[in-house]
């Protein structure tokens, strides 16, 4: 580094303005990467889930059966991120309770505009899907922010409620897909919620 | 030299140009080093240019992968452009706009590159964050450094794991999420991370490294191709300066021989002369010009005999064909063809042309001389109208010669018998003055006669051998009277390696000799005349030269040029005072050079002068067979006295050839003064050479005093006198002298006898009784004549007169006769001992005369001696051939006739014959 040092050192001291430029351009680049990493680990705004699911909605369709519901917009882009954790978790802890996904749609839109890859994916992992018209079946719930997990346990309380990726998009180990996977094989946790990194489900402010 | 490796080393990549060294053309001065920096800076350019590429596409690429994979956030129904797009556009362009912006202004610099590696990597991270941290994206950092190592520079490459590093520890502390993908990343995940970084660099270190070697090497080899290409190139810039030279040169000599052409061409073809060349067969190459009426182009080509006339064609061919065979020049006369028709003579040179040392043409040039050859034409026809009148005027003067020589024959005679009678004092004064005069006009006849016949080119030479040495002392002797009366004397002197026998006519070389004595004792007053005779060293050819050395009055400088000029002397008084005709030196210059020799003269007026002439044709011949040997005078020791230096030397050198020890004195008082010191030295000379004319003591005075001395007497005594008189050989005898021997001729032969037996005469058992003999001095035949009778033919009374009284004077009876018809009558009468026969007389002349004698005298041949006033060669011969015994020339003389008996007519002599 040194060495590297001094061959800069040369050259900028034949150039004041060029070494001037080069430290403003690796100062911007430090700080467009510190703005990136800090738009990566904010998290949505902090929800606060229903207690109980409602019962109009049938869930569990087998009573008695835990119920894992998460909300998701089905066009952002850290959707398929939560989904693949999502399968990952239940691949942990297979059959250990019901699944169900709500699928953002815009009031007025057609079903099909939640169509693509996203719902396949969620099929794939074993979910029902439901189509969440305007996302008001994820307001009724208290959900924010797409990728957010509640857990109602047998007793159709609310048992756990977060994200399930580090970040934005994030696949890989989670807090939120610890403490999940862990109620899931029935293992007693500390820790009942997590950040919820994701697009807004309920439109702007 | 060939610098030594460099000692950096750089990481290398075969990712561009696998061994790319850039085709550099290297100046001759760049080292090894200069090339491969010049091939490192290119190889940073060609990375720089590929990273503007490069950085531009993956900043498109992030952004096309931002716009696919997370285009839009969304806020329920709402969204918007996703922070990714806006990363990938801004933060991926500020990774790549000053790079790029680097390698476009600024590249091959080292901030380029090493910017490069920082917008490389930062790609690299942005990549990381825009895929959401999947793992596979990691490899990009390895891409990024595999390109970066295209730059073979480590310190990029470290410049780029720096950043990579920094951004794994930075994050991997505070963000371990966004680079390991789990919330807290293990110690030894980053170790692996940094793990698996360390030993790309080492590979990509290590391929740098081989690479740049592979640089240095083709740098080597480069520099090595550039010194021989360089050294090539000098020795071809050399070359091409040399040729450049070169052809300057011969472009300066093609000028010159142009130029040098042109001048000659102008010389030839305005030369007045015709210049050909021609070829061996003699067909006309080339012609400067022609004859008007002529063409050019018609002439070359045509053989040169075409214009040469028919009778000389011949001649030239064969002359044409000895140049070409010879290769030597050739001069000739041709009469050709000419202007107008008109045949012109032309003087021709024909000349080889060599080429290769090979006669291949020749050159011929010929000039008109037709002028010249009708003025020769004109000048022969005058030279022989002159020749005509020469013949005619020499035919005069011999005519006039003889008609005044018959007369002058009678005069002289008669005067000479009338000084036999008694005459009174003044009787014999008048005729003694009569005498002379006529023989002073006799010989200025002789002159004239002589100079005529030479310039009429009738003067015939003999052509026999002779000896020169009798020759000069004849004329010595004749002439040592002349010079004893003016007290001089004459000196003779001969080196003893001059040939001594000569072809020629010894008459005529004595008339030179006569002449020059005559001369040089005429223009003397006192000293001596020296004859000297020698090897002429200034002649190419083989030849004597004979001078005659005065102490005379010499000859102005301003007289000289007209000195051989006919009736020339010094000055017109010379004449008054000296007498003669100024015709001698002329006639001998004449006689000399047509004997085929020269002849000149040195002269200091007031010191003397030396004429000399040049004889040729000497004849090779051993020692002469009188010279004399010097055996028996080992041991005698001689002195010369003689007050004349010339004289001593001439002794001396004499001597001294014969090994003879001597010693000379100039006066009687030395000679003395000599004799007694080496008496008493015991050394006495034994015998002593004594000239008798020598100043306070003479020589006979000399050899009284050493005669009484008693001490000398023993000394044998020789004279040697220039003049003698009767009685004085008696008289030296009767004073001691042993020998007496005259000059100027001192014969050596009789020297050595002289000196030999004067060395006898003192040896120490000398018998007293024993007197020498004397070589005695010429004196008249004291003999009384034999009685003859002779028949005189003559018919000039004055000459018969004449001769008559001169044959009663030899005790001839003498019978007469008119005309030679008579004289035949009279010899059938009568037995003559010797008959005198004139040549031209009426009736029967002497020629036809002696033919009928002889036709008649078959028993007895009377011998005929012819008289007559010709003195031409021509005219004796023609006596010999009609049968005469000899000839006499007119005016007679009394000597000759007696000699002419004495030959002839002696008793016995005719038995003999």
């Amino acid at each position: 580094m040194v060495f590297i040092g001094s061959i800069l050192t040369r050259d900028l001291r034949r150039n004041l303005k060029l070494g001037l430029v080069l430290g403003l351009w690796v100062a911007a680049l430090g700080a467009g990467f510190l703005l990136l990493i800090r738009y990566q680990q904010t998290p949505g705004p902090p929800a606060l889930a229903r207690k109980r699911l409602p019962p109009e909605w049938g869930l569990p369709a087998q009573p008695g059966r835990p119920v894992l519901v998460m909300a998701l917009h089905p066009r952002c882009p850290c959707s398929r991120a939560s989904v693949s954790e999502l399968g990952r978790i239940l691949s942990r802890a297979p059959n250990a309770c019901e699944v169900c996904i709500l699928l953002y749609k815009p009031a007025g839109e057609p079903d099909a505009w939640v169509e693509g890859p996203l719902p396949d994916e969620v099929r794939l992992q074993g979910g029902s899907i439901r189509i969440d018209a305007d996302g008001s079946m994820a307001g009724r719930l208290g959900a924010t922010t797409s990728g957010q997990v509640m857990l109602y346990d047998a007793a159709g309380l609310l048992c756990f409620e977060g994200g399930i990726t580090a970040s934005r998009g994030h696949r890989g180990d989670s807090l939120g897909g610890g403490v999940l996977t862990r109620l899931l094989r029935g293992e007693t946790t500390d820790k009942s919620g997590s950040p919820v990194f994701g697009c807004s489900i309920q439109g702007y402010p | 030299m060939i610098a030594s490796s460099p000692g950096i080393l750089t990481v290398s990549s075969d990712a561009i140009r696998p061994n790319a060294v850039p085709a550099v053309d290297p100046p001759a001065s760049a080292s090894v080093t200069d090339l491969f920096r010049r091939s490192e800076q290119s190889v940073y350019r060609q990375g720089d240019r590929l990273f503007l590429v490069l950085l531009g596409l993956q900043w498109i690429a992030g952004i096309v992968l931002a716009l696919t994979a997370s285009p839009r956030s969304w806020a329920g129904a709402s969204s918007q452009v996703h922070t990714h797009v806006y990363a990938a556009i801004f933060l991926g362009g500020l990774c790549c706009w000053v790079p790029m912006a680097l390698c476009f202004w600024r590249p091959g610099e080292v901030v380029t590159r090493h910017a490069v590696a920082i917008g490389q990597t930062g790609f690299s991270a942005l990549l990381i964050h825009l895929t959401m941290s999947r793992i596979e994206t990691h490899f990009h950092v390895f891409g990024s450094l595999a390109f970066l190592a295209c730059y073979r520079d480590w310190r990029v490459l470290a410049t780029a794991t720096a950043v990579v590093a920094l951004d794994h520890v930075v994050r991997g502390i505070w963000f371990p999420l966004s680079v390991y993908g789990v919330l807290t990343a293990s110690p030894w995940r980053v170790v692996e991370h940094a793990a698996w970084v360390v030993f790309e660099d080492i590979v990509l270190v290590w391929s740098c490294r081989v690479s740049r070697r592979e640089m240095w090497r083709i740098c080597e080899e480069q520099y090595r191709n550039a010194c021989l290409r360089d050294g090539l190139e000098v020795k071809v810039q050399e070359r091409t300066r040399e040729l450049q030279a070169e052809i300057a040169e011969r472009q300066r000599t093609e000028t010159a021989i142009r130029a040098s052409e042109e001048r000659y061409r102008a010389v030839v073809e305005s030369a007045p002369e015709f210049i050909n060349t021609i070829d061996r067969e003699g067909r006309i190459l080339f012609v400067n010009r022609v004859l008007p009426g002529f063409e050019k182009a018609h002439v070359l080509g045509s053989p040169i005999y075409n214009y040469i006339a028919a009778d000389s064609v011949e001649r030239v061919r064969q002359l044409v064909a000895e140049v070409f065979e010879s290769g030597e020049v050739r001069t000739y006369e041709v009469s050709g063809a000419g202007l107008h028709g008109v045949p012109a003579w032309y003087a021709s040179t024909l000349g080889p042309i060599k080429t290769d040392g090979r006669v291949t043409s020749a050159i011929l040039i010929a000039a008109d001389i037709t002028a010249r050859k009708l003025a020769e034409e004109e000048l022969l026809n005058a030279k022989e109208t002159a020749d005509a009148g020469n013949r005619a005027k020499s035919e005069f003067l011999a005519t006039m010669s003889h008609e005044i020589r018959t007369p002058m024959n009678g005069v002289i005679g008669f005067t000479n018998l009338l000084l036999d009678t008694p005459l009174s004092p003044d009787q014999h004064e008048f005729a003694t003055t009569i005498r002379s005069s006529g023989q002073s006009l006799l010989a200025i006849i002789n002159d004239i006669l002589d100079f005529s016949k030479i310039e009429a080119n009738k003067l015939e030479l003999e052509n026999c051998p002779y000896a020169l040495r009798p020759v000069i002392e004849e004329a010595a002797e004749l002439m040592s009277r002349e010079a004893e009366k003016k007290g001089l004397e004459i000196v003779l002197h001969q080196d003893q390696d001059t040939p001594d026998n000569l072809i020629g006519d010894p008459g005529r070389v004595r008339q030179i000799l006569l002449n020059l004595l005559s001369n040089a004792i005429k223009f003397t007053e006192q000293g001596h005349v020296f004859v000297n005779v020698s090897v002429d060293s200034g002649s190419s050819l083989p030849s004597i030269r004979v001078s005659v050395s005065d102490t005379g009055i010499g000859i102005p400088a301003d007289k000289q040029a007209s000195l051989f000029q006919k009736f020339t002397q010094a000055d017109a008084s010379t004449t008054r005072r000296f007498g003669g005709t100024g015709l001698g030196l002329a006639i001998s210059l004449r006689l000399a050079e047509r004997m085929g020799g020269r002849m000149g003269f040195e002269s200091t007026s007031g010191k003397g002068s030396t004429f000399w002439f040049t004889l040729c044709r000497p004849v090779e011949a051993p020692v002469p067979a009188g010279l004399p040997r010097a055996d028996g005078l080992r041991g005698v020791r001689v002195i010369i006295v003689d007050d004349l230096e010339v004289n001593r030397r001439v002794l001396r050198e004499q001597l001294k050839l014969w090994g003879v020890p001597h010693d000379w004195a100039a006066s009687g008082a030395e000679a003395l003064q000599k004799l007694r010191g080496a008496h008493t030295a015991g050394q006495p000379f034994h015998v002593a050479l004594l000239d008798y004319l020598m100043p306070e003591m003479d020589g006979e005075m000399l050899g009284r005093e050493m005669q009484r001395d008693p001490a000398l007497r023993s000394t044998a005594m020789i004279m040697l006198t220039s003049g003698s008189q009767r009685g004085d050989a008696q008289r030296l005898l009767a004073a001691g002298f042993s020998a007496y021997l005259t000059k100027p001729v001192v014969r050596p032969a009789l020297l050595l006898e002289a000196i030999s037996r004067a060395a006898n005469l003192v040896a120490p058992a000398r018998p007293a009784a024993v007197r020498p003999s004397v070589a005695q001095p010429p004196v008249p035949p004291g003999a009384p004549p034999v009685h003859r009778r002779v028949l005189l033919v003559e018919d000039n009374r004055t000459n018969q007169l004449l001769a008559e009284l001169f044959l009663k004077k030899l005790n001839c009876t003498v019978d007469l006769a008119s005309d030679g018809r008579e004289a035949i009558g009279m010899v059938r009468q009568l037995p003559y001992d010797c008959i005198f026969m004139d040549c031209q007389m009426p009736e029967m002349d002497g020629f036809e005369a002696t033919l009928e004698i002889r036709r008649l005298g078959a028993d007895r041949r009377v011998p005929i001696i012819a008289l007559t006033a010709d003195v031409m060669a021509a005219d004796r011969e023609r006596c010999i051939a009609a049968g005469m015994d000899d000839y006499i020339s007119k005016p007679l003389h009394l000597d000759d006739l007696r000699r002419a008996l004495e030959r002839w007519a002696m008793p016995g002599a005719m038995g003999a014959r």
